[in-house]
Order: structure tokens, then sequence, then C-alpha cells
């Protein structure tokens, strides 16, 4: 065979293919199960985007690659740090470095060196992008220009409005029609306050639209009420000589009373990006030369928007329509000139869709609060039938000769309940807040923690750490005393009952060694907690909050989530040649490519090739 | 903090500032802060003229126990400052008036850049050309344009690198009175800024 | 002097500009100015601007041309809008701060305006800010060079400032002309 062509949806739940399936649905996905098959996947311990695809990559577990989680902790100053890439500074003199924490050798490596071309468009953990032959977009681990996941902004005339997370509310006023505010850019570390870019706003009451007036491009630029604009490149002066470029979108909420006006984060110009998004280093800005400009960020879907209520569940659908257009061009335009070697391209979007109406399928969700949940509750499905066609679409580019596979990194489950687990580990005394300290009175970033009497926390989502001696820097707990310490945790959490419910919430415990093998394997959380279904760590726990009470509901509109027990979270395969389909897991994905193209897999993969 | 002095005789103002593509000298500007000196621009490093002789930079630093060691070319200066083993040096070079074929800003911008990777963050790192300088330091609390003497960029460097001014300095440290930045732990607005990093996830 | 070359006045307001166009004037060289703003109590020899400047912030730099060879009285406020294809020698009017903010308060009285009530210490950190801001970018510019001239200075003695001015532009000026105009009756605010 020439041809591999690999596509990823996120997220994309078997349950739900399945049910659809039987109903005769998602005709795509039913003729490669026909001529090839299907099969569920199997994840990785966590069931997580990156640590997941981390694993597709390279074939390993995740001690194989060292991606545990989206976060890990700093054993300096036990903060969360992002887990997925580090900017390294060798001294205040030079440029910072963005260094991947994706480690092990992604199988693209072994094709680069025998000659063979890669196209590999978005793939999770490889920021900056991984030298390939061919070329290379990097996914989820993209920042947005404040070097965030994504910092969006809301511009609005009410005052004292709440500030959520991972936004910046701008308080404006309208004067004769007119608005003056700023983009906000990134942040000066010298003067700590942030780069602005200069916008001055027209509202233009009787035909419902604004128009935004600026130095960037274009001009102007007219957005219509309740409607996503096109793109705004704005440029931020960072320094006398030095500037830097993004890409912006605006979604107008409302002209009255109230003016509102949200802007999405600031998105890396492909042009020149602040860090390496694509491999060869041009192939970002060709690419957007022939679609045109496209969300550069890993987290391109605006959830944060919606979960903080910024607009409304319309808005966002929308935006992921966007997001997805533009995701299916890229694959479209490169498949059009594949005529051989290995294609993958990954859809977020069922993914980041489904966290956020996954609460439309279950009336009694939390999150509703009595809201009718009619309207959305096929959403999701029809998403699905949407990347169906999209499949339909990519398979017209396979011939006899090519391999094309349809997979998803996990599935999607319920969110409704979530569990304080620092509360637990401090109820159970393996946590101590400082004297006169009660959880709930304990912020973020495991404030008031002390840590002289600490033997376990956790951080990120479901991972647990012992606080060791010469590993952490407070830690107290020696070689000899950590089996007793997570034998304690094991055995104290596991058929843990959510009692306002009555039902087990923490399904297992699983010690790292248990499921983690490899030259990272040190770098993992020392447990890995396993929810039922429905459950997940609580909305304060992965910053390290320590809230008081056990269980909470989840109200929030990201009311679906996949960090369950990996078992209950697995994924999808589709091939269209047959395959043994005896529990097929990500880790055979990489040996399975290799093979095709007569490439032998190295001895760190574990998988073995499926279509053997 | 150790210093690092780049001398850099005859190198005019037009061409060291106003060159967008000596990258590493713009950064360092943005950086730190940079102007022009007014007086003989030979002089920019004399600290002290008494009847007899003159007490530069690099005799103070010597008198102070500390080596100054002086290179003309890059690879030497990056060897010694790879060794870790240098308390203050210095690069020398001559920039000739005009018709050179390639371009010795350019040069120096590339060897400065390479250089850059050799350093520690308690330097203090000062390039003097012709009337005009750029001076980079941690602790400097003056960022942007600054003018003044020639005769007070060396007391300046030194109040920044730690060293207590004889008092027959001729200039004035421009930073004198003023309070240096000096790093703390995780403030609040880091903490914000942190939580603004990590969040956007979903997850948090 | 190079064909390309522009000869700019800039300082802040009330820093003795319209004072030097008028010393470079009588020195022999020709001013670009519209005579928009006429002569008045404030400056009783004229204000020598050009109106047009005020648009280059809004792409209008097509008087440029005309402008060169010629002297052009630019406020610190726009110098920044000037395009890097022209030469310019900038002479840069600097004077106390404090005469400044004085000066500027009794213009506005002269004018009828009201008092903006900004305390002057405050309004001197802007000015010295925005100088700062202005100077650096000027050092910046491969293609302008500076003269900064000392109001204080030059109207003590006017002599040395003006022979320096007249090194800067390239010679051949009536330094005693130019002397001439430094009018100490203008420089009535000193107190």
């Amino acid at each position: 065979m020439k041809k591999v062509i690999v596509i990823g949806l996120d997220g994309f739940e078997p349950k739900i293919a399945e049910t659809m399936m039987s109903r005769g649905e998602l005709p795509n996905l039913m003729k490669l199960r026909e001529q090839g098959g299907y099969s569920r996947l199997k994840t990785t311990a966590s069931a997580q985007t990156p640590v997941a695809w981390s694993t597709f990559s390279t074939g390993t577990n995740p001690g194989g690659h060292g991606i545990f989680d989206f976060l890990t902790r700093d054993t300096k100053t036990y903060l969360p740090l992002m887990a997925l890439s580090r900017y390294e500074q060798k001294n205040a003199f030079v440029l910072p470095k963005v260094v991947n924490m994706r480690r092990g050798t992604p199988f693209w490596d072994l094709l680069s060196a025998r000659d063979i071309e890669s196209t590999i468009l978005r793939i999770p953990c490889a920021y900056p992008p991984d030298k390939v032959k061919g070329r290379m977009l990097s996914g989820v681990g993209v920042p947005d220009l404040r070097g965030g996941f994504g910092t969006s902004a809301f511009y609005t005339t009410r005052t004292g409005l709440h500030v959520e997370s991972s936004e910046k509310v701008v308080n404006v006023n309208v004067k004769d029609g007119k608005v003056s505010t700023h983009v906000i850019g990134p942040r000066d570390p010298k003067t700590r306050s942030d780069h602005k870019f200069d916008i001055h706003i027209e509202v233009q009451k009787t035909e419902n639209k604004i128009v935004i007036s600026s130095q960037g491009q274009p001009e102007k630029l007219e957005v219509q009420l309740g409607r996503w604009s096109k793109w705004l490149k704005v440029k931020f002066k960072v320094g006398m000589m030095q500037s830097v470029s993004g890409i912006v979108r605006f979604n107008l909420r409302q002209l009255e009373p109230d003016f509102e006006l949200y802007a999405s984060p600031v998105n890396f110009e492909t042009e020149e990006p602040l860090f390496p998004i694509s491999s060869p280093q041009e192939y970002a800005h060709d690419l957007a030369m022939k679609i045109g400009r496209y969300y550069t960020a890993g987290m391109a879907e605006d959830h944060d928007g919606l979960n903080n209520e910024r607009f409304d569940e319309a808005a966002y659908l929308d935006q992921c329509r966007i997001v997805l257009r533009e995701r299916r061009k890229m694959m479209e335009f490169e498949l059009g000139r594949l005529e051989k070697g290995f294609f993958f391209c990954l859809f977020d979007t069922p993914d980041r869709l489904a966290h956020m109406f996954w609460r439309f399928t279950e009336p009694n969700h939390p999150a509703n609060k009595g809201e009718d949940v009619s309207r959305y509750a096929r959403v999701i499905e029809e998403h699905y039938r949407e990347c169906d066609e999209i499949v339909g679409e990519a398979m017209r580019h396979a011939d006899a000769d090519t391999l094309f596979v349809v997979l998803s990194d996990h599935g999607m489950n319920s969110f409704q309940r979530g569990l304080n687990l620092n509360t637990w580990l401090h109820d159970n005394g393996f946590l101590a807040l400082k004297p006169g300290f009660k959880p709930g009175e304990s912020g973020d970033f495991f404030q008031n923690v002390d840590w002289d009497r600490t033997q376990a926390f956790t951080l990120g989502l479901g991972g647990i750490f012992l606080n060791m001696k010469g590993r952490e820097a407070n830690g107290i707990v020696g070689d000899e005393d950590a089996e007793k310490v997570r034998e304690g945790i094991v055995s104290g959490l596991t058929g843990l009952v959510d009692s306002d419910r009555g039902t087990v919430a923490v399904r297992s415990v699983v010690r790292r060694e248990a499921v983690y093998q490899g030259p990272y394997a040190g770098e993992a959380p020392d447990l890995i907690v396993n929810f039922s279904e429905g459950y997940r760590v609580s909305w304060d726990t992965p910053l390290g909050g320590v809230p008081q009470g056990l269980f909470v509901d989840n109200t929030k509109r990201w009311g679906g989530d996949h960090v369950i027990d990996p078992a209950l979270a697995s994924g999808v395969l589709f091939m269209n040649k047959k395959f043994r389909a005896d529990a097929p897991g990500l880790v055979d994905l990489a040996p399975t490519i290799l093979n095709v193209f007569g490439v032998a897999k190295i001895a760190a993969m574990e998988g073995s090739d499926l279509l053997s | 903090m150790k210093i690092l002095v780049f001398d850099l005789n005859g190198a005019k103002r037009t061409k060291l500032f106003g060159d967008e593509r000596l990258e590493n000298l713009c950064r360092l500007m943005d950086m730190g802060c940079f102007g022009e000196l007014e007086g003989n621009p030979r002089e920019w490093n004399i600290l002290a003229r008494h009847e007899s002789h003159t007490l530069t930079l690099g005799e103070f630093l010597i008198q102070a126990g500390k080596e100054f060691a002086v290179f003309d070319d890059f690879a030497a200066l990056q060897a010694k400052l790879a060794s870790g083993a240098w308390d203050c040096c210095q690069y020398s070079a001559s920039f000739s008036a005009e018709g050179d074929s390639t371009d010795p800003y350019l040069d120096f911008d590339l060897g400065l850049g390479e250089t850059l990777h050799y350093l520690s963050d308690d330097t203090a790192l000062v390039i003097v050309g012709e009337s005009c300088f750029v001076l980079v330091a941690s602790n400097n609390p003056i960022t942007g344009y600054q003018d003044g003497s020639t005769l007070d960029l060396t007391p300046t460097i030194l109040e920044l690198a730690g060293y207590p001014l004889p008092s027959a300095a001729e200039g004035k440290s421009w930073v004198a009175g003023m309070e240096l930045n000096n790093s703390s732990g995780l403030t609040e607005d880091e903490q914000a800024m942190l939580r603004e990093r990590l969040s956007g996830l979903g997850y948090i | 002097m190079d064909s390309k070359t522009v000869i700019v006045v800039s300082g802040l307001p009330r820093s003795g500009t319209s004072m030097m166009m008028k010393m470079l004037e009588a020195g022999g060289l020709p001013i670009l100015t519209d005579n928009l703003r006429e002569a008045d109590a404030n400056n009783p020899k004229g204000y020598y601007e050009f109106e047009r400047v005020k648009q280059m912030k809004d792409g209008d730099l097509a008087w440029l041309p005309e402008a060169v060879g010629k002297v052009v009285k630019i406020v610190t406020g726009l110098i920044t809008y000037l395009p890097s294809e022209y030469k310019y020698k900038v002479i840069f009017m600097r004077r106390d701060l404090n005469e400044i903010l004085s000066s500027q308060k009794k213009m506005l009285g002269r004018l009828g305006r009201e008092d903006d009530n900004i305390p002057d210490d405050k309004m001197a950190k802007v000015y010295e800010e925005h100088l700062k801001q202005v100077r650096g970018w000027l050092v910046r510019q491969p293609n302008i060079e500076v003269l900064y001239v000392n109001y204080n200075t030059m109207i003590a003695d006017p002599t040395e400032s003006l022979q320096k001015i007249n090194e800067f532009l390239g010679g051949g000026m009536d330094v005693q002309v130019m002397a001439g105009v430094v009018d100490k009756e203008l420089y009535r605010e000193r107190k």
C-alpha cells in the first residue's frame, strides 16, 4: 500500500456511534465497518486528549512519552504546571524556547528517516512541531497570544460584572454611537500591564450591526448582531522595534439596552507566529494563503465563552461550525494533493461540542436547572452526522492501495457530580491545612496547605501525588512509608459512595506502576483515581483547591466529560481493511501504520500490527 | 553581579540603533535602557581623574580584586564566559568609518547573539558605541531612553553590579537613590497569570 | 546638504520652537509655513506653523516633497509620523519643564480658556514620559540627525548655540543676524 489516511475524531463516543449505526445512520462509517471493520478502541490512563494522542503518536503507554495529564506539579512549589510543553530560557538575555514535553519517538520520525512523507494536521502535543519529512501543523498545546489556552474579552456597558475564568471584562461607554476601546494582547512582563491594540466601534443600531475601525486588517470590519465576524488581524507593539501579530474574531451579543461584544482569544497569526506552530515553519502560512486564515490556537472552540455565559448555545454552535469548516478545508486541500505517504487530520469539534451539549441529553443533569433541554437534545447526533460526511469526503481519496482509518482518542460520558478529591484526602488525614483553617477556607494553589504534615495531594484530573521526601520541596513521606500511604488511599477511596445519590463514585484507584512503564513513568502521579460514569474531579480540584464538602453538583454548561475509568471511556476504530478486533488499543496504531510502509517498529512500541 | 562590556570604538548610533536587522541589539534595547552620551566618547570608562593618573573601569575592578579580561574576538570571549569563572569581561572592536564590503554591524549582532547564550542572569551588560550605549541588567530600574554624560555610564554600571563607588568618581550614577528591581516570590498578580495560563482548558 | 533632507524644528509647545523658526528664517533658510495661525500676544512674531503636518497621522504626506530643503515646525506629538524615506535634521528645543508649564498656563489664560486643573507635578511627569518616548524613537531612526538646543542656554548666550546650529545645518548662515532675533523681550516669563 502506498497511502495511509487517518481521520481523528476527538472524543467520538462509541455508544452514540453504535446506536446511530444500528438505526442505519452514519452511512460512511457503516460502509467502512463493512469493508474492513469496527471496534471500540482502548484508550489511555488517563482518558485525556493529550495523553491519548501522544500514545497514538509514539505507540507507547504514557510512561514512554511522559504526558500523563494536561497538568503536572512543580515539585519545588507544589504549583500546577502545564504538562504539555515548557518555555525554557537559558538566561534573561536570550529568547525563550518552547520545548515539547511529549517525548518518545513518534512513528512519523521513523517514516521520515525512510524518506516517507507525512502530512499531519492539528496533532496534539506537538508544540513546537516535530521536524517531519512533509508537513505538520500543531494542535492542542498551542496557546493563544497571551500564552494560555484561551483568554477572551467581553466588552460591555454593564458595570460590576463578575469576571469569570479565562476572560477579561472591558467596561466601555457608548458616546454618540461610538465606542473607543482596545483588543487585549500579551502582557508585558516588565510593566505587568497588557499590550493593547486600539479599535473604534461605530454602532449602527438601525442596521443591527457595528463597524470596527482600526489599523488592523481589514481597516473596517463589520459585525452583525448575533453573528461571528471575519478575522481581524491586529498588531501589538511589544517593544520599540518589536511587534507581534494576532487574529481575533468578534461576536456582537447585544446593542441595547446594554452594549455587549465578545472577542475571541487572540490566536497566533500564521505569518510570524510568536513560536513555531508548523514544520516547516512557513507551512502554516502557506496553508493560510490557500484556504484563508484559520484558528491556530490548540483550543479553537470558545467553550469558555459559553461556560461563562458570554454567549449562548446557538453562538457556540456557529463557532464550532466555523472551526469545522476551516478544518475540513485544510483536509480537502491536503488530500487533494496527496499521492502517497501518511496523512492525518484531527477534528477536535466532536469533543468540544459534546462537552457542552451533553447535558441536553440528560433531563436530570444538574446544569439544566429546569431549562427546556429538547431544543438541543439532538445536537451531538447531528454533529456526528456531519463528521460522517467528512469521513465520506476523505474516503473519496482512498483507493485500493490506501489504508483508511477513522478513530477517536477516547469517548464521552456524563459529568453530573464532582468529587473534591483534596478534601477527601484532608478528611482522611492525608492532607493537612495550617492550624486554624478548614476546607473551604483554602483557595486554589494549595493555599494554607501545611506541607510539613501533608502526605498526599492532587491536582489535574485525578492523579494523586505523594509528598515524597527528596522529591517534593517539603516532602515528608519516606520511601519506607510510601506504600503504607498508598495502600491507605487505595483502600479508603476505592468504592467511595456518593451518599446523596447512593452510587459508587470511585471504581478503583491504581498504583502508577500498574499502568505506566518506561523511561518517564517516574514523572507520573503516584496513584490514579478511576471514576464511575457521571463523576469526575470537581471544578475546584485541578488547581489545588480544598473546598468544603465531598461531592458537588456540576452546574456548569460543560456537562459531559470523559476523564473517568479508561475502561468506560474507549474510543472508536474504523478501518477499510480487515483487522484483528481483539481489544485493539491506541498503542496498536503506530505499528500498524509503520508496517503498511514496510518500516519496522522500534522496541519502545508496545502494540502490534492490527492487520496481521 | 558580573559585568560584560562591548566597547565598540567608532560604532555609529545611526547604525547600532537604527537597523532593525540587528535583532539581538534591538531586543536588548527593549529589555534595558539606551541613549546618547554627551562628552568625549572615548572617556566613557573613566571613573575618576587624579593628578597623576586616571582610574578606569578596568583598573577599579582589578583594585577590587576582580579579574578584568579583555578580548578582541568572540570565540575567545565565549570560551571564557562558558568556563563560568569570570567577573568582568570586555570585548573591544573598532568600527571603521565606511567602505567595508561585509556589514560589520550585522557581524557584531550575530556574535553578540551567540555570546548571550553563555551568560547568566546576574550579569550587567553594556554596549558602548560612539556617544551612545545600551545597558541591560535585571535590577536596572530604568527602561527606554536615557541620556546623560559619558562619565555617568561607568558609575551606573558599577552601582547596578553592586560595587561601592569611590568618592572621587567624576560622573553620577543614573540609578543613584532609585530602588533597584529585585525579584521576589510568586505575587498575587503572578498567581492570576498562572491561573489564566492554565484555564481555558475547560477543565478548570 | 543632501537633496532629500528636510529641516525640522521640534519640541514641546512653549519650548521656543517659534523663536527658532524665526531665527532660521533670519539666517536665510526657506520656511514651510501657511501662516494660518497669525501672530498674537503669545507669539508676537507668529507661529510659523504648517497646518498640514497635523494630518500626517491620517496618512497625508503629500506635502513632504515641498518641504525638502526647507524648515518645518513639527511638535513632538507628531514627529514620530515622519516617513523613513526622507532624511531629516531635527533641531529639538529643550526648556525647563516648570517654565514650559507656567508659560502654557499663561497662554491658556490669554486665550481665555480655563485651566485644566491638572497639578504641575503630574503634568511634568506626563511630559517627561512623552519626551522619553519621542527621544527614544528619534535615536533609533537612522535617517534622522538630532541637535538638542537648550532654550535657556540660548537666551543666555545665543552665539555659542547658534554656532552649533550653523555647523549642524552645514554652515553658511549669518549667525549675527540670527542672534539679533533672540528677543530678550520674549523671555518675559522668566521669574
